[in-house]
């Protein structure tokens, strides 16, 4: 944890305030939608906690439907965490695993081969991560870790094609999920409540289609530790709302910085608002536990992103609209 | 300029336009151009490029390598594989 003791996103933050305007916001845009509810799917973590407890302040807890979809290489209690939750905020809730959809779509042996570009002896029962090089403000290298039988890591350096493959295999789970977040959207007639907070949201972090595909998006400007805020102010029960945040997606735990950010959520808040605010990269330093050129090289790092990933933003291109 | 050094960098160019200006035609990349400031080549792209410097020059890059300094622009490059053959 940093030392950070002064002013920053989470010091100034009113969570009550907070939480009223969003419930307040969620079911105007639900109402303005046409819809009658909104399908949460609800993974355990922290974010999509704060969204489903949010929906049913909004929009009460008959009109939220918290969907669980657990997969194999996700954590084997997220789930049961999951359940916990919608049975804390009293919303309905519906379990569809996803495994079989997974293995009969290839999205397993698409990963496999992926791997195997890698590392040539993979099996499938190894486990495996992919992990991010240091933040420099500058390239950013990503390396598979597997783990072999005997216990024993091994990290190398993901060539390009490997690495899109594999990805493009991992973002069939996020895919397959938003499929049946909107089936259940479809049958009850509800709206989908999308759960990126504002790190993810800025910096592209989710898969377009997947879990950056939603109606609406109640914390898309909330940064990761207010997200916290809101969760105790929630109630949420204490297995969400101390959950640290990971990914969830490779069969090694594997954290949100080791993969994406570079940093912790602590320190990555404050660079964000610091960007945002303008705050001179000396000045930010001690707060973040950070050299000043580690700083300036975070901001480098986001603004960075923002460009590479404006695609995920881009809606449909009309490439002939009507007048 | 000897041989060598203008062999990589016109390798390097027709990499690079094969690989990541093919749909840029308003660019007009001269050797000292730096390709993140521009946003013609992004992370992946830069170790597309390493792959290809690797396997094009039988040169070993460790990761600590894979830098803007060394790979950040055609004069980058080239300077970078010119000193990986010195020093072999």
């Amino acid at each position: 944890m940093t030392s950070i003791t002064s002013t920053g996103p989470v010091e100034s933050f009113d969570p009550a305030a907070c939480l009223d305007r969003l419930a307040s916001r969620t079911a105007d845009a639900v109402r303005e939608l046409g819809r009658g509810g909104a399908v949460v799917a609800i993974s355990g973590g922290v974010d999509s906690g704060v969204v489903a407890g949010i929906c049913v302040r909004a929009l009460g807890p008959d009109h939220v439907l918290c969907l669980r979809l657990p997969e194999r290489d996700a954590a084997s209690e997220s789930s049961d965490i999951g359940l916990e939750l919608a049975n804390a905020l009293g919303a309905k809730t519906v379990e569809e695993p996803i495994t079989e959809a997974l293995e009969a779509l290839g999205c397993y042996r698409r990963r496999d081969d992926a791997i195997r570009r890698v590392f040539p002896d993979y099996e499938p029962d190894w486990r495996h991560k992919l992990v991010r090089s240091r933040p420099t403000g500058g390239v950013i290298v990503f390396s598979l870790v597997v783990e072999r039988p005997d216990g024993t890591e091994e990290q190398r350096r993901m060539p390009p094609d490997a690495y899109r493959e594999l990805l493009a295999a991992s973002n069939m789970k996020q895919r397959t999920r938003k499929l049946l977040e909107y089936t259940w959207a479809d049958r009850l007639s509800y709206a989908v409540a999308g759960t990126p907070n504002l790190l993810e949201y800025d910096q592209g972090f989710f898969v377009k289609g997947g879990d950056g595909l939603a109606d609406l998006k109640p914390i898309a400007g909330v940064y990761k530790g207010q997200v916290y805020a809101l969760a105790r102010r929630l109630g949420l029960p204490d297995s969400v709302a101390s959950r640290y945040p990971t990914t969830d997606t490779f069969s090694l735990p594997q954290t949100q910085e080791e993969f994406f950010f570079g940093h912790p959520y602590e320190q990555m808040d404050l660079l964000m608002w610091g960007h945002q605010e303008g705050v001179p990269p000396a000045e930010l330093a001690p707060r973040v536990s950070l050299e000043a050129n580690e700083v300036e090289a975070a901001y480098r790092e986001i603004e960075r992103k923002r460009v590479a990933t404006e695609y995920l933003h881009a809606p449909a291109v009309l490439v002939d609209p009507a007048d | 300029m000897t041989d060598g050094n203008s062999d990589i960098r016109k390798d390097m160019r027709a990499f690079i336009e094969e690989n990541f200006l093919y749909l840029r035609p308003d660019v007009e990349l001269s050797d000292g151009d730096d390709f993140l400031a521009l946003g013609i080549i992004d992370s992946l792209g830069f170790v597309e490029l390493v792959e290809e410097v690797q396997s094009r020059y039988a040169i070993a890059i460790d990761d600590v390598e894979i830098t803007e300094e060394n790979f950040g622009s055609i004069d980058a490059i080239t300077g970078f594989v010119e000193g990986k053959r010195a020093a072999a």
